[in-house]
């Protein structure tokens, strides 16, 4: 009971934390509006060299995929966030390490928060494929289950970037900036991984984000896959155990560099602009 | 590099470098201040004691031209904070205590650099007062440190060169000891006391919650509570206003002492110590002849160890202009 | 008249080298990040030249995201160094001190600017010979003359706008981070940061181009790519709308300066933390 009050705390904290700069209805709608620029970016890119051709199976493929790939971005920074706000400008890291609940916990609620702000943004971007585009979904009963795996996915990522986070206070924005754009790489988000070079073409191929994606693609009805090496639902029980064993580890690495961070007095430490 | 004024204008005729006339400033329908008269002559540490809360620091950021008055005036060196705050922010600096001022990635060589040259002063006169200050504050060995690695105190230090790096004819402390440990706190202070003597025609108005810091430091002090000026006089002349009788301690050797009314003085307290000895806190008349005393104590041959005349603290002036003490007051 | 002139040109030339100084020194220290960081120049925008790729696109439109993603550095730099420059200041505790100084505020925020332009020509520089040697895209018209004169009009309208958010961004009460994530993507979206402007609907390229990234972008496009950019208008023209929206936007950032300066000393929050 104590612990699903200190998850909820940690939930509203995140909400409280990503609202209060405005009103509730304006908050909803900033977070209905902003993914679409990510999207817009990819139409018009679209539209340059293809023009309004939206039937070319090319387009549902980077449209699921840049609004998905929103999902992944927001959830997995949401944790990173969360600790580089609470060391650098709340100065609170210290006294939510030293609570008797993990900051792992902690991190855990807010992360939900933050993936609940996500889904309601990839809703309405979802709606508006069909509406706008005319995207046919068939959403299939395995879709589901991929979706539900993303929680522990995301936040095994999120929780891996928040160890380094730790560790390398000065390099926050940078590491966060380079490991999305890492991921966004290898991830098939808006091409095949098959058109990256060697090595990069393979670890893409296994990468946890990659299969993911492909798995929501094919349960949404799309056919056009980030890479063609196997099938995302054949290999359904592979993933869930991997992404298991994954959320684990995560967990693991995060509390060793979080007793590396209190050795190397990295906990108090701030930027200081 | 601004030139300061001749000191012969006498303020623009204000005769004060600091001097606020009924100054009043609401924050909404809350009053930070509440009709705040004072007079800050040159080369005086002029204090300001109260609790938390009790309007110092927003006097001190009307001052430093950080605020407006909601009515009154101010002048800082002869110039109204309201119309001519860029004459005055030529000439002032300001030090708040308790915070972190700077940039993580610079040395303190390079922070008190970029401070400087916001007043433009030229380098040569720059890398002198750096290594001015830093001699008098002991940060000599830490000038290459990056801040981020600087302990609270080293940091406060810095912050008080980076106050005093202009040269500044007023200055502004705003708590400035808050946070350091009792050896930093001396160092600070001694710094401050020197600054002020050393130099000709500076003044300074210092905020502070600590008694013992206001009692060493200030020429005056005034009391403040809730924006209102209680009183305002040297620490002596504050303590004379509840100084009505003197306390004195004795320590004294006797087989027995009885608790008596001996003519004018009264046994406030009798305690017995380790052996035949004896402690009493005796009351007496204000000025009352020390050997009086003496002769009235021995009366029964007791031998006197040692004594000691108790100084009301400026606690208890507070509490005797306020009603309530820091304490009370802040709990409020 | 002329000595107090000559004296506040004094203190304000000071105010700005030093506050340029401190943040060149910032950046050598460090030296590594630089090559890291431009490495991850490099990666993010590897995807939307492979998506270019898959489309099937011509050569050159992997060179606008190339473009793009050199001008992006100034622009992010532009939000969270300089518009959210005060706020952090404020945060940090600094910007109190700032107020009280005799200088002009506009002097350490040029300052700032001078700074962080040459952080990131640092990195962005790197970025852009190291992506057009990476993904032998064709350069096909070159004029450094041209390109260096519309890259700095450019900047000067990026940063003369960064420097008028810095501190509407203040008299705005909101926290820095949430304003600069509001202005970022939907900046990427419309200004046409990795393609051909002329693709939008017209109502939204005049919108956009109020923002000197669009106009920049188009320009700088033309001047690698001649007529083959696709551009909106004649470079000239728009050079000199980009000089016309700088000038505005420095005077504007003088403005709100000042308003920001009365509000915070009539309202007694604004520059302090926590309000």
């Amino acid at each position: 009971m104590a612990i699903a009050k200190f998850f909820l705390s940690a939930f509203l904290l995140a909400l409280k934390v990503e609202s209060n700069w405005t009103r509730p209805f304006w908050f909803l709608f900033y977070h209905a509006i902003k993914p679409f620029s990510s999207v817009i970016l990819v139409l018009f890119m679209y539209k340059a060299v293809l023009g309004f051709d939206f039937k070319n199976p090319f387009f549902p493929f980077i449209y699921v995929g840049t609004v998905f790939w929103t999902f992944v971005q927001s959830s997995t920074l949401g944790i990173s966030w969360s600790i580089l706000s609470d060391r650098e400008f709340y100065e609170t890291l210290k006294y939510m390490i030293i609570l008797p609940y993990s900051y792992v916990l902690n991190l855990f609620g807010r992360f939900f928060a933050y993936f609940i702000l996500s889904l309601f943004s990839v809703t309405i971007l979802l709606i508006s494929g069909k509406l706008l585009f005319t995207i046919n979904f068939s959403l299939k009963i395995l879709f589901i289950i991929y979706f539900i795996s993303s929680i522990p996915l995301f936040f095994s990522t999120g929780l891996l970037f928040g160890s380094l986070l730790l560790l390398y206070p000065r390099y926050a924005f940078f590491l966060q900036e380079f490991f999305t754009s890492a991921l966004f790489l290898i991830s098939g988000v808006v091409f095949p991984v098959k058109l990256l070079p060697f090595p990069l073409n393979l670890i893409a191929s296994y990468s946890p984000i990659t299969i993911w994606l492909d798995g929501i693609r094919k349960n949404l009805g799309i056919n056009f896959l980030s890479q063609n090496t196997f099938d995302p639902n054949k290999l359904l029980i592979n993933f869930l155990i991997l992404s298991f064993l994954f959320f684990i580890l995560s967990i693991k690495i995060f509390n060793i560099t979080e007793q590396l961070a209190r050795r190397k007095g990295k906990i108090e430490e701030t930027t200081g602009g | 590099m601004y030139k300061m004024q001749s000191r012969d204008k006498r303020y623009m005729g204000i005769d004060y470098p600091i001097k606020t006339v009924d100054l009043k400033r609401f924050y909404g329908k809350i009053c930070a201040l509440n009709g705040v008269s004072i007079k800050v002559n040159e080369g005086e540490i002029f204090g300001l004691l109260g609790p938390n809360g009790a309007g110092k620091t927003t006097l001190i950021r009307i001052l430093t031209t950080l605020l407006l008055p909601t009515s009154g005036k101010a002048y800082v060196l002869g110039y109204d904070v309201e119309k001519e705050y860029r004459e005055i922010r030529k000439r002032i600096n300001m030090v708040s205590g308790g915070e972190e001022v700077g940039y993580g990635i610079l040395t303190v060589q390079e922070t008190l650099y970029l401070f400087s040259q916001f007043y433009g002063l030229p380098l040569k006169e720059t890398r002198k007062r750096i290594s001015e200050l830093s001699d008098l504050l002991d940060l000599g060995p830490h000038l290459q440190k990056r801040v981020s690695r600087l302990s609270t105190g080293l940091r406060q230090r810095m912050n008080i060169a980076r106050g005093f790096i202009n040269n500044p004819d007023c200055i502004f402390l705003d708590e400035p000891t808050m946070g350091l440990d009792v050896e930093s706190s001396i160092n600070v202070r001694k710094f401050i006391k020197r600054w002020v003597k050393e130099k000709e025609g500076k003044t300074i108005l210092l905020t502070t919650h600590n008694m013992y810091e206001a009692e060493e430091l200030c020429d005056r002090i005034a009391i403040i509570n809730k924006g209102e000026i209680f009183a305002c006089d040297t620490p002596k002349g504050l303590k004379d206003l509840v100084k009505k009788e003197d306390i004195y301690e004795f320590e004294i050797k006797a087989k027995e002492y009885e608790t008596k009314k001996i003519d004018d003085f009264y046994i406030l307290e009798k305690k017995r110590l380790e052996g035949e000895r004896f402690y009493i806190k005796i009351r007496a008349p204000k000025n009352i002849p020390f050997e009086k005393l003496i002769k009235e104590i021995r009366k029964d041959n007791t031998e006197i160890i040692s004594f000691k005349k108790i100084e009301p603290t400026l606690e208890e002036v507070f509490v005797k202009l306020v009603g309530k003490s820091f304490e009370e007051v802040e709990r409020e | 008249m002329i000595k107090k002139f000559k004296e506040s040109f004094s203190i304000n030339l000071r105010t700005l080298i030093a506050r340029a100084y401190v943040r060149i020194v910032a950046t050598h220290r460090e030296g590594s990040w630089i090559f890291l960081n431009g490495l991850t120049g490099i990666i993010s925008l590897a995807s939307y030249v492979y998506l270019y790729r898959n489309l099937g696109a011509k050569k050159i439109y992997e060179g606008f995201v190339i473009i793009g993603s050199f001008i992006l550095a100034f622009w992010i730099n532009v939000l969270w160094s300089i518009a959210s420059q005060l706020y952090w200041e404020k945060l940090s505790g600094n910007l109190r001190y700032f107020i009280i100084a005799p200088c002009s505020k506009m002097a350490i925020l040029i300052g700032m600017s001078f700074g962080g332009i040459y952080m990131i020509l640092l990195r962005s520089s790197f970025v852009l010979f190291l992506a057009f040697f990476v993904f032998k895209t064709p350069l096909k018209y070159f004029n450094p003359l041209l390109i260096f004169l519309t890259f700095f009009i450019t900047l000067f309208g990026l940063y003369g706008l960064g420097m008028a958010f810095s501190s509407l961004y203040l008299l705005w009460g909101r926290e820095a981070w949430h304003l600069s994530s509001l202005f970022q993507e939907p900046i990427y979206a419309f200004s046409g940061l990795y393609y051909p402007i002329r693709v939008l609907p017209i109502f939204i390229v005049i919108i956009f181009s109020l923002i000197p990234l669009t106009l920049g972008l188009d320009a700088m496009r033309q001047c690698f790519y001649g007529k083959e950019a696709e551009g909106l208008l004649n470079v000239y023209l728009e050079l000199i709308i980009l000089t016309f929206l700088s000038i505005i936007f420095i005077f504007l950032s003088y403005l709100s300066l000042k308003k920001m300066e009365e509000v915070a000393r009539k309202k007694g929050t604004l520059i302090e933390r926590w309000q």
